[in-house]
């Protein structure tokens, strides 16, 4: 990367996994004028991605997501720059790093023990993050501010122990997942610009099946293991080590 | 992530590409195999061809609806020879913009639903939903909208084509007055929700198609850009509707 390009990623979006929520975000992203994106995806094109991965074609089968995805948006706008990192992103001070150079990080990855990675990583390296997922019928999705407070793990505690729901195990509707990565876009173009409400503290869901749309609010975890400010140490404390 | 097949891979059967294309929407009781094969029957009319019609376009093909009629002269073309890359089990048509009310009902008559979306694709803009709006009552069919209304966008679905009791778009353009207040969002957010409202879109023609259907068919939806929040509006028949309530049908 040329300092210039450096200059422009660091006000773009970093997109944690190019699935069906990476494909519809990264595509909203682009039409609405954002020229610098980061993808990270260590999958490759399969059949069943086509139903719900809309920036892919027949053409694009077996190749690396990320490579086939760059290759589209730059179809939709020449002038974007779009780096590309292959490879799977698990661990918060690695999502740190790579996301160190950008202005704000969408979560579209499928799995708990990456989203909370990517939670505790926004809360330790202070970077927006916007979370968002969606299984069956059912999508939800909010803005974690840098630092947290509050964050994922107060909402939800961590991970659970077997991972829960996934479109491999359950399906998905394919214009869900765009509403969800649609509406993931433009939370992080509510960071990019400093307008609008960003969904802090609150966790909009949306359920296709009754048709309705809410907004859960939660406050922060004053015990929350990732975000709690730690109490000052008393003078009792002290003398007692 | 590739995982392994759980059958061994015979790559020239093509109920086997069928069934590992919908795979992930074969899965869902609403949908299951006899709800694939009705939407791959399905002929779906969209109106429009710009920043609202892209991903619902997109969205049908990929779920694989039978055959998509695009309406827009000059976009209509370049639109299905991108989304023809994307799944080639559905058919896609190109159709120029109608002319007149009987010509716009004319094209709707094969349709199974029609789908009007935000795009200038008439002379005068400020009148071409309406003016739709009484070429699918016409035609006898239902009508999905989705549009852009000052602050917000905004979703309805006219069924007055097909029941009399009914209401129209216009009853619903004329009917709801208990908006909520919001803040004015930015126009690069107010565009994105153009895309929004198509994924949407695709999303109820979906259930429409396959009959379950529900609150957001037959109530309005509302969508503040700027709050990120959305509204639920009751549609409710105006018996003094000109366009649903006159004497349309001759």
């Amino acid at each position: 990367m040329t300092s210039r390009d450096a200059e422009t990623a660091k006000r773009g979006v970093l997109l944690l996994g190019v699935g069906g929520l990476g494909c519809a975000a990264a595509l909203a992203l682009v039409t609405a004028g954002v020229r610098s994106l980061g993808l990270v995806d260590d999958d490759q094109v399969a059949l069943s991605n086509l139903h719900r991965q809309i920036l892919f074609r027949m053409t694009d089968l077996g190749k690396n997501k990320v490579s086939q995805a760059r290759l589209r948006l730059l179809e939709q706008q020449p002038d974007c720059v779009v780096e590309t990192t292959a490879r799977r992103l698990t661990e918060p001070e690695a999502i740190g790093e790579v996301a160190a150079q950008y202005a704000v990080v969408i979560d579209g990855t499928d799995n708990f023990a990456t989203r909370f990675a990517a939670n505790d990583a926004a809360v330790r390296h202070r970077f927006p993050l916007v979370h968002g997922a969606a299984t069956g019928t059912r999508g939800q999705l909010c803005s974690i501010a840098p630092g947290g407070q509050p964050c994922l793990r107060c909402l939800f505690g961590g991970p659970p122990v077997r991972d829960g729901a996934t479109c491999r195990n359950e399906g998905v509707f394919g214009p869900l997942v765009g509403e969800v990565g649609w509406l993931m876009a433009m939370e992080a173009v509510k960071w990019l610009q400093g307008s609008g409400q960003q969904l802090l503290g609150r966790l909009l869901t949306i359920d296709v099946s009754t048709a309705k749309r809410r907004t859960v609010s939660w406050s922060a975890d004053p015990q929350c293991a990732v975000c709690a400010v730690p109490a000052p140490l008393q003078p009792a404390c002290l003398h007692s080590t | 992530m590739i995982f392994p097949p759980e059958q061994p891979v015979r790559p020239n059967a093509p109920e086997d590409a069928w069934l590992e294309r919908y795979s992930r929407q074969l899965l869902l009781n609403e949908v299951g195999g006899a709800g694939q094969l009705r939407l791959g029957q399905a002929v779906v009319g969209i109106l429009g061809a710009g920043a609202m019609a892209n991903p619902l376009t997109l969205y049908l093909a990929a779920a694989g609806i039978g055959h998509l009629e695009v309406v827009d002269s000059e976009q209509a073309a370049p639109l299905c020879a991108t989304v023809r890359t994307l799944n080639p089990l559905v058919q896609l048509t190109p159709r120029p913009s109608p002319l007149s009310q009987e010509e716009a009902a004319a094209q709707m008559r094969p349709w199974h639903l029609a789908l009007l979306t935000d795009e200038p694709i008439l002379p005068n803009d400020s009148t071409s939903r309406l003016w739709f709006n009484r070429a699918a009552l016409q035609a006898g069919k239902t009508l999905l909208a989705g549009w852009q209304s000052g602050k917000f966008c905004r979703m309805a679905i006219s069924r007055a084509g097909q029941d009399p009791h009914a209401p129209c778009l216009q009853c619903a353009e004329t009917g709801t007055h208990a908006l909520q207040t919001c803040s004015a969002p930015s126009t690069t957010l107010l565009h994105m929700a153009t895309g929004l409202i198509g994924s949407i879109l695709a999303m109820e023609a979906i259930r429409f198609l396959l009959d379950n259907r529900s609150a957001t068919c037959y109530d309005g939806l509302i969508f503040y850009p700027a709050e990120g929040r959305y509204e639920s509006v009751p549609v409710q028949k105006d018996p003094n509707c000109p366009a649903c309530c006159g004497n349309h049908h001759g």
